[in-house]
């Protein structure tokens, strides 16, 4: 469209009786003192395209950050070099994909591992019903590229822990949509890792990759910034993410009341017991006859106690611990982490330091805190030891119970070893074998009061186990 | 979900065949065959998780208007799109743009060089994202559709709900509004600039049918702890606690020890209700005095919860709006038989209370310490309550729908009802033409605070008055902007009847405000898109409580604050 077209309607618009705001900007057809950029060159960024954003990074304001400067050169380096990664291409990754390409990135990937399920297409706006079994990094990126030309997104349809930490090393930015707390510490202690320090002990900037998470469950949800070495890291304050507190098991086994308890009868009791679908299947929440079965054996029981309310779709949100999902919570919460992700880049207005909260009901309710860094923190403090004060009665399988939910560990399966020796592995099947024997083990037949264990699970830790009796 | 099935007004249909013969309106593909039933639960599973089939229903009969396709509005549309609302209508008179590719997701560069009218491309786009969806546009520019449209009140009433996007405080809006409130459909008044938005909802009576807010002390009080009914006092009464075994003993429910507890004390001390502190004191030593060990987890239940035994006549729920609302007077709804079921059902329990003094019983019991046996007797006590309670009700509400020859409800939707009794609730905000003559309380307050963004508010009416007065008249001084600005936010304040002096104006936001220059962002955009879908939804559903009545968003900062225009 030609330049004197886009002016004449720009000019009908302001005519419009100022019914419709005009297409130009208020004022944009005055002379206005913001304008300062000159001598625009390459074709991608010097589009129309991109005029909403040029009123935004091409002047200045009282409320833009401290070192920002009005310049063309942002949209250039958005467009040509800013390279960014997103973690996770589900609820919040279809709508970060689509924000980065429009807040003017040129360059964009995408990493996720899962495929494209039914029930994603209530919020993952990408995918379509053909899309069903399909990587969703795939399809994400090749709609976001069929939709907007000039970005260009790589997928990669993987897990994070099968990427080598120069692969992320290459980005100036990582975003994750993610919905498990594991996969957040791991790729914060990447990050963390990656960001090194000079022999002065300062950090050096150039190795600096923030991170910007971002979470949803229902109406609520969280938006984390985080600058490796300079502001807190997410493992500072993992007891923000409590684990989950599961249902006590003589209440399961001996005093049902509400139905969830005859489900989780079911699922963790009987399962195990019957093994109805062979020795070595193991429950598969999205397998629709294991979640039959689970039902009717649960509203055997139920109907056994008198307890009412058993139904197929909580059997599937008990078993697979389903978390509640809406598009909205998923748009705002995504927009928010690009909206802070063009400050981060451009410093046009500060970002947030360094957790935001929302809620969407009652009302609307947002709330920006500071959090603290930890001194030793286990990734980004001085990384000392943990030290655990437990029974030499306590056999090991106890003992990584106690792992689990330690607030501060919240290690899941993690592996332990003592200098080359395996104490227990349970994701290598050899090791599983091997160390099987160990889990029904005192403490005391495995080690002494005092030692060091290393413990792999998010990331690597020291613990020393002292034994009180 | 029983009960509400039967009061559904279906304004999505009315609204189609309206439509069918509407001459303006281009309906693009019409897909009757509705997404198999499995699949549709499927589809929505992760969000009938929470605002259930009832809800996903009611978006389902929605038909929403939006006027103009910019990013704000497709925004919005989007998340709205996508959970499955019935039909949506885009009104937009512009062509797309090469401007609109870098901020608009539901515009493609081939539309723009076939010159494609806005709302018809982006409403081909939006409807892409949910077959389920009917898309209808209306490719002229709100003012001639105003213009050309006799019945405004008939022509709104056909939407369940009208979002404003962009739309400046003119007199087109202005009459949208007064058409919209008159027809008492909600409207949303979108606005963005930047790194700033706001969105105002006007609706003069919204009813809400299950809040879904404060579900852990509604409950609780629902337990009738202070006031216990005779069949709870007669199951408690069933329990000898010196005779039990220790197993028993430590899974006795602590709704039974309370109810045990507060009548026995109030037995010694001859008091007809527990109201004072320190009788609740009391009743805590009693219960010390009976527990076995500190391993008894109900005890500790029933000292924690020790405080509901103490008298308060559910004032809150009393005094709520929903109960002394000038509908409930008569129980005759105002517009439809939605709202009369609901007022007519309000006007009986009114009633109710007057005779028992207390809200029904809802039947819903929280998880506790206890035994199966005795948490589902106590279950089936406050079932069976819940159930005599609503009989009653629904003797009321005959008797009323008699008086008042209105249509009466049906026994399954009174007892939806009673269940949702604690959660039912009523927000009214006063039209637009109000708001822009008067400053509100809330308004005034917000807006003594130094740098408040309350001041965006004023900022959005100054610049479309700035606009709409200087027209063929450009300015060639810049710094003259900020002054005009300047001159006109303090007109606006005084005529909104505040004396000149009384606030200060924000100098660094109408700088900021400036320097974004009418821009919209496609993140920020994304953001209040998000907030007005997620207002929607509890507007179309019926569910959760709607911010009351406007938010503001800062995305410098980003913080957002409501207020009351």
């Amino acid at each position: 469209m030609s330049c004197v077209l886009e002016l004449e309607r720009l000019a009908l618009g302001l005519q419009d009786t100022g019914i419709v705001r005009g297409e130009g900007g208020y004022l944009e057809s005055r002379k206005t003192p913001f304008r300062e950029a000159k001598g625009r060159t390459s074709k991608m960024y010097d589009d129309d395209r991109q005029e909403d954003l040029r009123r935004l990074l091409e002047r200045s304001g009282p409320l833009a950050g401290v070192n920002f400067e009005a310049s063309p050169d942002t949209l250039k380096f958005l467009a040509e070099d800013c390279r960014v990664l997103v973690i996770g291409a589900g609820g919040l990754g279809c709508e970060l994909l689509k924000g980065l390409a429009l807040a003017g990135l040129g360059s964009i990937d995408v990493i996720d591992m899962d495929t494209i399920d039914m029930s994603n297409l209530n919020r993952q706006f990408l995918f379509r019903d053909e899309d069903i079994g399909k990587s969703k990094a795939e399809v994400a990126a090749k709609f976001i590229m069929k939709r907007i030309s000039h970005v260009k997104v790589t997928a990669h349809h993987a897990a994070i822990q099968d990427k080598p930490s120069s692969f992320y090393s290459q980005f100036n930015l990582v975003i994750a949509g993610l919905d498990s707390a594991f996969a957040r510490r791991w790729i914060n202690n990447v990050l963390v890792s990656l960001a090194k320090l000079d022999e002065s002990g300062a950090v050096n900037r150039e190795t600096v990759i923030p991170l910007i998470d971002g979470g949803t469950e229902s109406f609520l949800g969280h938006i984390r910034v985080i600058i490796p070495r300079v502001s807190p890291c997410f493992e500072c304050s993992i007891d923000l993410f409590p684990p989950q507190t599961k249902i006590q098991l003589c209440t399961i086994a001996e005093t049902p009341r509400v139905p969830q308890h005859c489900i989780a009868y079911a699922s963790e009791i009987l399962w195990d017991r019957r093994k109805p679908f062979g020795d070595r299947c193991r429950l598969d929440g999205d397998n629709p006859d294991h979640i039959s079965w689970i039902h009717s054996e649960a509203s055997k029981r139920a109907e056994q106690f008198g307890i009412q309310g058993v139904t197929y779709k909580l059997a599937q949100g008990v078993v697979k611990n389903i978390i509640p999902a809406i598009a909205s919570t998923n748009a705002i919460v995504a927009a928010g982490c690009v909206n802070e992700a063009l400050k981060l880049v451009t410093d046009c207005a500060p970002y947030i330091k360094d957790y935001l909260l929302y809620n969407g009901s009652p009302g609307v309710y947002t709330y920006v805190t500071n959090l603290e860094k930890k001194k030793d923190c286990a990734v980004c403090g001085t990384r000392s030891p943990y030290l655990l004060l437990v029974s030499k009665l306590m056999i090991l399988e106890d003992f990584l119970e106690l792992l689990k939910s330690d607030i501060e560990l919240q290690a899941d399966k993690p592996m332990l070893s003592i200098g080359t020796r395996v104490l227990r592995n349970s994701t290598i099947p050899a090791l599983e074998e091997s160390t099987r024997q160990n889990l029904v083990k005192p403490l005391a037949e495995l080690f002494e009061s005092g030692t060091t264990l290393h413990m792999t699970s998010a990331y690597d830790r020291e613990l020393i186990v002292k034994f009180t009796d | 979900m029983p009960g509400a099935e039967e009061s559904h007004e279906c304004r999505h249909r009315t609204g189609v065949l309206a439509f069918l013969s509407c001459c303006f309106c281009k309906v693009v593909r019409v897909d009757l065959s509705l997404l198999p039933a499995m699949d549709r639960a499927e589809r929505y599973d992760r969000q009938i998780r929470v605002w259930g089939d009832a809800g996903q229903e009611r978006l389902e009969d929605a038909h929403v208007c939006v006027i103009n396709s910019s990013a704000l509005g497709t925004e919005s549309l989007k998340s709205l799109v996508l959970p499955g609302i019935g039909a949506f209508t885009l009104i937009d008179g512009k062509n797309c743009t090469v401007r609109d590719l870098g901020r608009n997701f539901f515009v493609t560069e081939d539309q723009v060089r076939k010159n494609v009218n806005r709302a018809e491309a982006c409403s081909m786009l939006l409807r892409d994202l949910n077959h389920a969806v009917e898309g209808n546009y209306v490719s002229e520019d709100i003012s001639d559709v105003l213009n050309r449209t006799e019945d405004l009140g008939h022509f709104f009433s056909t939407y369940s709900l009208v979002i404003a996007a962009d739309l400046s405080y003119g007199p087109v809006l202005q009459k949208v509004a007064s058409a919209c409130y008159s027809a008492k459909v909600p409207l949303m008044i979108c606005r963005i600039n930047g790194l700033f938005g706001l969105v105002r909802i006007i609706v003069p009576e919204h009813l809400i049918e299950n809040s879904r807010d404060g579900v852990d002390s509604k409950q609780l009080s629902n337990l009738c702890l202070s006031d216990p009914f005779p069949e709870l006092v007669e199951y408690a009464a069933k329990f000898d606690l010196d005779a039990l075994d220790d197993f028993s003993h430590k899974h006795v429910p602590y709704v039974v020890l309370l109810v045990k507890a507060s009548m026995d004390w109030k037995n010694r001390n001859s008091l007809v209700r527990i109201v004072e502190r320190r009788d609740v004191e009391g009743i805590r030593e009693l219960l010390e005095s009976w527990r076995r060990s500190n391993e008894e987890e109900n005890f500790d239940e029933a000292l924690r919860k020790a405080y509901l035994v103490r008298f308060s006549p559910e004032r809150n729920v009393l005094s709520s709006e929903a109960f002394d609302a000038r509908g409930g007077e008569d129980g005759r709804g105002p517009s439809s038989s939605l709202n009369g079921s609901f007022w007519l059902f309000v006007a009986s329990v009114r009633k109710f209370i007057e005779e028992e003094g207390r809200l029904p019983v809802s039947g819903k019991l929280p998880d506790m310490t206890s035994d199966t046996e005795s948490y589902v007797g106590l279950q089936r006590v406050y079932q069976s309550k819940s159930r005599k309670d609503s009989e009653k009700i629904a003797s009321y509400v005959d008797k009323i729908a008699h008086d008042t020859r209105t249509e009466t409800m049906s026994a399954t939707q009174v007892q939806y009802f009673t269940n949702l009794a604690p959660y039912l609730s009523v927000q009214r905000t006063r039209p637009l033409e109000d708001e822009l003559k008067s400053c509100s309380a809330d308004l005034e307050r917000a807006l003594k605070e130094e740098s408040s963004i309350a001041h965006l508010y004023i900022f959005f009416r100054a610049v479309d008055m700035y606009l709409s007065e200087s027209l063929g008249n450009i300015v060639e001084d810049s710094s003259k902007h900020f002054v005009e600005l300047q001159a006109k936010s303090m007109q606006i304040l005084s005529e909104m009847g505040m004396p000149p002096g009384s606030v200060n104006i924000w100098r660094e936001g109408l700088l900021e405000f400036l320097r974004y220059d009418g821009s919209e962002i496609h993140s920020v955009a994304s953001i209040l898109g998000g907030i007005i879908a997620q207002e929607s939804v509890k507007l179309l559903t019926r569910q959760f409580v709607p911010v009351k009545n406007t938010i503001i968003f800062n995305g410098a900062n980003a913080t957002t604050s409501v207020l009351e225009l």
